[in-house]
């Protein structure tokens, strides 16, 4: 046993020690949005330290600057530092696409696994909802619902939160019916596993990969709903640093020139747009999910 | 005096890029097909018989790559340009393909798919083009066509499709008809159809008919002479008489023992041992060696080639003398 | 005939989607929280016009009944009335349908002429560059926000060049291409590019498909394999597309219509959302609903006239 383990160890360590590791070949996608992601979130994080002005400071003397070594975006009608708003902003835009996003895959994830499960009832029900949202244009939905529950951050997000469910309800309960009927859930059942563990252990994590894929896309939307309904007045409300709102502000000074008020909270949706894309992208590829979207 | 051939492939190369390497499907194929001849090309699935048709009409997909020569007409169809070939598709040489139930675009009118063919390569107008479709459908033996013109493919049973796919190959009268597992999706009562009108057809139109098929009885009952292939090569060839009466390659005699009517008499009654060779890295000399019951230690270094048996019949076996003496006497012993 | 069959069916299935979304506008009033009808008034409020409005609105009945009078007027097409306005919101709705109408005609029609030779582009030239560009194009259109581009052409076309006009709706026809065109043109790349990946990727999947063979065997030229087979096939999935996102383009027109100043449904609905006009807003909504519902119809029925498959 010694004598063949040494004789044999320069050759067989390899083989045993360094198994094929397929999920270090990460798509490129997910590396790059992964990586602007990672510096998004930092730069928010870390936006009291990166700047010398804070996001409300109002400096009149120095109003509607334009770009310059002192203020790189520039200054807004107030004389606030651009740069430093838009720092500010990415904490509110990155809680806009997220919260509502992780609200609703949590709801829809489990209403959909519920109904393609049960079937029947409950299944009719939700997909009469279903029929009965997307009747409405999704924005106007929203504004909607805004325009009742008062603006703010807080009723946006319970507004999207109110609505977005259904796309995950959609996306699981299509993957349940199809897994319902799949070997390892019928072996479930015979073996006397009950609905919640047959549910829960054996078809959530089997059909969920859509859901997390589709999240991506959803975080997207949910930013880019955000902002709009910030840039209609409907968001978080004055003086608040939120990309939709500098810009609804920035606005009625591009007559005069002044294009930086605008241009750089729009670049900085783009690029946290952007990074979820991607991250979706690649996820889509490394899980092998079909594009639902 | 025979004729000089309409079709000759000359050491057909076909590969394609594939991400395991280089797949050889077609290696060397040479066959000649003479005029009103019909020639059918046998083997398993996966042996380069379909490679090998679509590589004379040029219709491989973008991953493909070919050498050697296929000549028509004093014309090397290989090097042809995409529009000089294009003018040979239909009008010269046509196809029919294996799956009718897909061959058809589901979205446009079968009137109009013939029509389309017809107006490929004749200036005539919308209007003499669908009477040449309808003329077409009731060569090929569709009931009361002048009401179906109009109709979608959704609408037609499998073997009317495979009629459909027929008319709209003849559209062009083309001098050579590429069939490619022509009745292998169809019910075995259709399929007979299908091969009578096909031998029917031919002997009408005078047409060259190059037959791909796994099956032995469709090619006897279609074909005059036949190429039997094996992982990419032709390992025997001759008239079908020859070829399926007297098979000198151990392969021919596999194929014709597994087949159930003709397997009576042979000695060899049970399916050939073992699973096709890889073409990414085929076995050396005769590819035929790992699974073949004659086979001695010379078999894998052997340079193969095709070996003269009779008249028109050779085969690519250096043992075929003493293989046909053994089934002789074997077939002697077992009557 | 069987194409008047199944369009019946389609409309007997809209009946519980039409009674859910009357209900969820009717609902929408209870979300306001505190008392609507307070807020609604604001610095209006007196005692005789908080009782006069209560029971106008019918405040002043059980839940049920109060649904059964909203629908009853609905289906006299009464909308309600503007508190705003004065007047019933169903003039006011239809005066400006127009404006909101031709947007997203225009949108659409933008939207369907970028798709065409971009998607048809990426898909002859898979993975080589030009493919690439469209997909980076694409990504790039989806994660820009439509208000944020629509004042990125203003300042670009209308400020720098001079070439359009920054707002309004412009006289007779060709003025209303020509004021639409920006704000149209911003809508359309948005949906364009959901589009160009769908029908992209349906290009590459039919240009697989046997029959293509069959028309490549025929000699029929390449030209003409792309547009009778290959395009005409992909269409009909894309058709679907194009309908589901019509639904989104609506939407889209609300912050579009309140950038350029285009006198539409959005604007309106914005307008009344500020000047907490209940009413209008729910009817607005409403409204926008039908339109969604009428899109969905039509593109169904589309789709059953485009594919002979559709066994009706």
């Amino acid at each position: 046993m010694a004598t063949t383990s040494t004789h044999a160890a320069p050759t067989a360590r390899p083989r045993a020690a360094w198994p094929a590791v397929p999920g270090l070949r990460l798509p490129p996608t997910l590396l790059v949005g992964g990586v602007l992601l990672a510096v998004v979130v930092a730069l928010a994080v870390m936006a009291p330290l990166l700047t010398p002005y804070g996001p409300l400071d109002q400096d009149l003397l120095n109003a509607k600057k334009p770009p310059s070594w002192g203020h790189p975006f520039g200054t807004d009608n107030f004389g606030r530092d651009v740069l430093t708003r838009v720092l500010f902003g990415a904490r509110v835009d990155l809680l806009i696409g997220l919260v509502p996003t992780a609200i609703t895959f949590v709801v829809g994830v489990s209403l959909g696994a519920v109904a393609g499960y049960f079937g029947g009832r409950v299944d009719a029900v939700l997909m009469r909802l279903v029929d009965i949202a997307v009747a409405f244009p999704f924005f106007v939905l929203l504004i909607a619902l805004v325009a009742m529950l008062g603006p703010g951050l807080r009723n946006m997000i319970v507004a999207i939160s109110l609505v977005g469910w259904i796309s995950y309800a959609r996306i699981v309960r299509g993957e349940v019916l199809v897994a319902r009927q799949a070997e390892y859930v019928l072996a479930a059942r015979t073996l006397g596993f009950g609905d919640a563990r047959i549910i829960a252990g054996h078809l959530l994590p089997n059909v969920i990969t859509a859901a997390i894929v589709f999240s991506m896309a959803d975080i997207v939307l949910n930013i880019l709903l955000g902002t709009a309904l910030s840039f209609l007045g409907l968001g978080p409300q004055a003086p608040t640093a939120e990309w939709g709102r500098m810009i609804q502000e920035g606005r009625q000074f591009i007559a005069s020139g002044e294009w930086w008020m605008t241009t750089f909270p729009g670049l900085a949706i783009v690029v946290v747009a952007v990074a979820f894309s991607l991250i979706g992208d690649g996820l889509a590829d490394l899980l092998r999910v079909e594009d639902r979207v | 005096m025979t004729p000089p051939p309409i079709l000759r492939v000359r050491g057909l190369e076909t590969s394609f890029a594939t991400s395991g390497g280089l797949v050889r499907a077609v290696d060397g194929v040479s066959f000649d097909v003479g005029p009103g001849e019909a020639f059918g090309l046998v083997g398993e699935s996966g042996c380069g018989k379909s490679a090998t048709c679509r590589s004379i009409i040029g219709l491989l997909p973008g991953h493909a790559t070919t050498a050697g020569a296929v000549e028509f007409n004093g014309q090397n169809l290989l090097a042809a340009t995409p529009e000089a070939m294009r003018r040979v598709r239909g009008a010269e040489i046509a196809m029919v393909f294996q799956d009718p139930m897909t061959a058809l675009n589901p979205v446009a009118r079968i009137g109009d798919q013939v029509a389309e063919a017809v107006r490929a390569h004749q200036r005539v107008g919308h209007r003499a083009a669908r009477a040449r479709a309808l003329e077409l459908l009731r060569l090929v033996g569709i009931p009361a066509p002048e009401r179906r013109l109009d109709d979608y493919p959704h609408r037609f049973s499998g073997g009317m499709r495979q009629r459909v796919v027929i008319a709209i190959a003849l559209a062009g009268e083309p001098r050579i008809l590429l069939a490619d597992e022509p009745t292998t999706a169809l019910d075995v009562t259709i399929q007979d159809q299908i091969l009578t009108l096909l031998v029917r057809l031919q002997a009408e139109l005078g047409m060259s008919v190059v037959l791909v098929s796994h099956d032995l009885g469709v090619v006897a009952r279609v074909c005059q002479r036949v190429a039997v292939m094996y992982a990419g090569q032709i390992v025997e060839q001759g008239p079908v008489e020859t070829v399926l009466g007297a098979p000198r390659h151990p392969y021919t005699i596999g194929l014709l023992a597994s087949l159930p009517g003709i397997a009576g008499r042979a000695r060899y009654l049970r399916p050939i041992p073992g699973a096709p060779p890889s073409l990414l890295d085929p076995p050396s000399g005769c590819r035929f060696h790992p699974r073949c019951p004659f086979a001695t230690e010379r078999c894998p270094t052997w340079a193969v080639e095709r070996l003269p048996v009779g008249p028109d019949h050779d085969a690519a076996c250096w043992r075929q003398e003493a293989i046909a003496e053994e089934s002789r006497l074997a077939a002697v012993g077992t009557t | 005939m069987d194409k008047l069959v199944f369009l019946g069916r389609r409309l007997l299935q809209l009946v519980p989607v039409a009674f859910g979304v009357t209900v969820v506008v009717f609902l929408m009033l209870r979300l306001i929280p505190g008392d609507p009808v307070r807020i609604m008034l604001g610095s209006r409020a007196t005692p005789e016009s908080i009782a006069s409005l209560e029971r106008n609105l019918g405040l002043d009945k059980p839940l049920w009944e109060q649904y059964l009078v909203f629908l009853g007027n609905l289906t006299r097409g009464d909308l309600g009335t503007s508190l705003l306005y004065r007047q019933p919101v169903r003039e006011l709705v239809l005066e400006r349908l127009p404006a909101t109408l031709s947007l997203v005609a225009y949108s659409a029609l933008l939207a369907v002429a970028i798709t065409l030779p971009l998607a048809i582009l990426a898909a002859r030239r898979q993975d080589r560059p030009a493919d690439q560009a469209v997909r980076v194009g694409t990504l790039l259109s989806l994660a820009m926000p439509s208000f944020w581009v629509g004042i990125i052409f203003m300042m670009f076309f209308s400020l720098r060049l001079d070439l359009f006009p920054v707002s309004g709706l412009g006289e007779g026809l060709s003025g209303r291409i020509y004021h639409l065109f920006l704000p149209s043109l911003t809508v359309a790349l948005s949906l364009a590019a959901i589009l160009i990946r769908s029908l992209r990727a349906s290009l590459l999947a039919v240009a697989r498909a046997d029959f293509v063979d069959t028309a490549r065997a025929k000699g029929v030229t390449e030209r003409r394999i792309m547009v009778h087979h290959v395009l005409r096939n992909a269409l009909i999935s894309t058709v679907t597309i194009l309908g589901v996102n019509i639904g989104w383009l609506i939407g889209g027109t609300v912050v579009i219509e309140n950038l350029f100043a285009i006198p539409g449904l959005g604007a309106l609905m914005l307008a009344s959302i500020s000047g907490r006009d209940y009413p209008m807003v729910q009817g607005i909504t409403l409204v926008f609903a039908v339109l969604v519902v009428t899109v969905n119809i039509a593109t169904d029925l589309t789709y059953a006239i485009i594919d002979p498959r559709v066994s009706l």
